[in-house]
């Protein structure tokens, strides 16, 4: 297996920032179209359309790391801006387990992709976890001040569950839909315009 | 005038973080969690941006007094809902206040320096290097991509954009992809002669110290984490 060069780790630093970039304008046209709970849907609105980015990984960095590269840049770099501090530990664990799909399993190399990057948009859940949180501070303040725990639980419970299957299926299905349209764009723009090696010759020179 | 202000470590700003999310986790009893809050309010006027700890932690007692106001009529489903976000918001927000605090008057070179000291592997300063530094240029590219657009005549209006998501997408993201390639190419040739591929130990200009303060904001944090629990 050959090592990744110092070239791979630039270029896996500029991919990260345009999927940062989509993440970020995914958030933006959540946050204008439903205002509130929207970042449970972040983790699906950006699979939707950050297949591209990922493919483009794929095809450009074709070596064991990149994508764990990718995944903990962007667990780092949330630490670090206090977004969401916890989204830490999903991302790069997601991360590992998209790239091991990708470089160690036998499956055929379109339902790899689709299923590697699936996990890998699993990830961005981190955002959505600070609302169990939430949810666990009000209950423990409900419960300070004296209202009966039964009540709360009968008011909470459909909400959770809920919203838990909603994010897990829109995140799969979205992920699946963007691989597809990923692909798409891939064969349009990248595939013919600057030939088969282009990415090679990069990172030869 | 230069203002004077009390400097600190990045890495006791990154345990302050790690401290608010910890807190977030476990919660603390009502009043630890104001003590934290009021801590982090110092800090800001130690750091010399009163203005904005003022306002972080005006919006706390807002979100306090919101709770507090509208408590009685929790009964009704409308009043529980935005108690909910009053009491949600407000459990987020030292996170929120803490990564502020570590953003504040820190340069992304001392974040660096800092991280490398902390022995995070190379493979992954590299690229949250470049993550850093490629920010500006991506906004500028976005900006020029839009006037393009407008050019052409696709989505004149902010709102075509948002009508058309999938047709936004493809015309933004793809020739930003386009030019990343070249923008690789050309980072790693300037990264390579300043001698980003050497294997020795790489000097900073930035002295990453722990200073007094540091020790004492640290000791500070572990010792509430310890006594919060107790109470």
């Amino acid at each position: 297996m050959n090592k990744l060069k110092i070239q791979d780790f630039i270029s896996i630093g500029i991919y990260t920032a345009i999927y940062f970039l989509v993440v970020t304008i995914a958030m933006v046209i959540l946050r204008f179209t439903i205002p509130a709970f929207n970042s449970v849907l972040i983790p699906s609105a950006t699979a939707l359309f950050a297949g591209i980015v990922y493919l483009l990984v794929i095809h450009r960095i074709p070596r064991f790391g990149a994508i764990t590269i990718m995944g903990s840049v962007m667990g780092l770099f949330f630490l670090v801006s206090g977004h969401f501090p916890l989204s830490f530990l999903p991302n790069i664990l997601c991360a590992v387990v998209a790239d091991w799909i990708q470089y160690h399993t036998k499956l055929s190399e379109k339902a790899r992709t689709m299923f590697s990057y699936t996990v890998f948009s699993f990830g961005l859940m981190g955002p959505v976890l600070p609302l169990w949180f939430m949810k666990n501070a009000y209950i423990d303040s409900l419960v300070a001040r004296g209202k009966d725990a039964v009540y709360i639980d009968k008011v909470f419970a459909p909400i959770t569950t809920t919203t838990f299957y909603v994010c897990t299926i829109a995140v799969i299905v979205c992920s699946i839909l963007g691989i597809i349209i990923g692909q798409k764009i891939y064969n349009k723009h990248f595939d013919k315009a600057k030939g088969k090696n282009y990415g090679k010759n990069i990172r030869n020179v | 005038m230069e203002k004077t202000y009390v400097t600190f470590d990045p890495r006791s700003k990154l345990c302050t973080i790690l401290f608010a999310s910890f807190l977030l986790m476990f919660p603390l009893p009502f009043k630890a969690e104001v003590l934290f809050v009021t801590l982090l309010y110092v800090l800001f006027f130690l750091n010399g941006s009163l203005k904005k700890g003022t306002l972080f932690y005006g919006i706390f007692w807002l979100l306090v007094l919101g709770d507090y106001l509208l408590f009685p009529y929790i009964d009704n489903g409308v009043a529980a809902f935005f108690d909910f976000l009053f009491v949600g918001n407000r459990r987020m927000l030292p996170t929120i206040m803490a990564a502020a605090f570590a953003m504040n008057r820190t340069k992304i070179s001392e974040w660096i320096a800092a991280l490398k000291k902390c022995h995070i592997p190379f493979g992954l300063i590299i690229p949250l290097t470049v993550l850093f530094r490629f920010f500006p240029t991506l906004f500028q590219d976005f900006r020029s991509i839009r006037n393009a657009l407008k050019y052409r005549g696709i989505a004149l209006s902010t709102a075509e954009l948002f009508l058309h998501p999938f047709q936004t997408m493809e015309y933004i993201i793809v020739p930003i992809l386009m030019s990343a390639e070249n923008t690789s190419l050309d980072l790693s040739s300037a990264a390579l002669v300043r001698g980003l591929a050497n294997p020795k130990t790489h000097t900073s200009v930035y002295e990453i110290r722990l200073k007094i303060q540091d020790y004492l904001l640290i000791s500070i944090l572990i010792l509430s984490a310890i006594v919060g629990r107790l109470i």
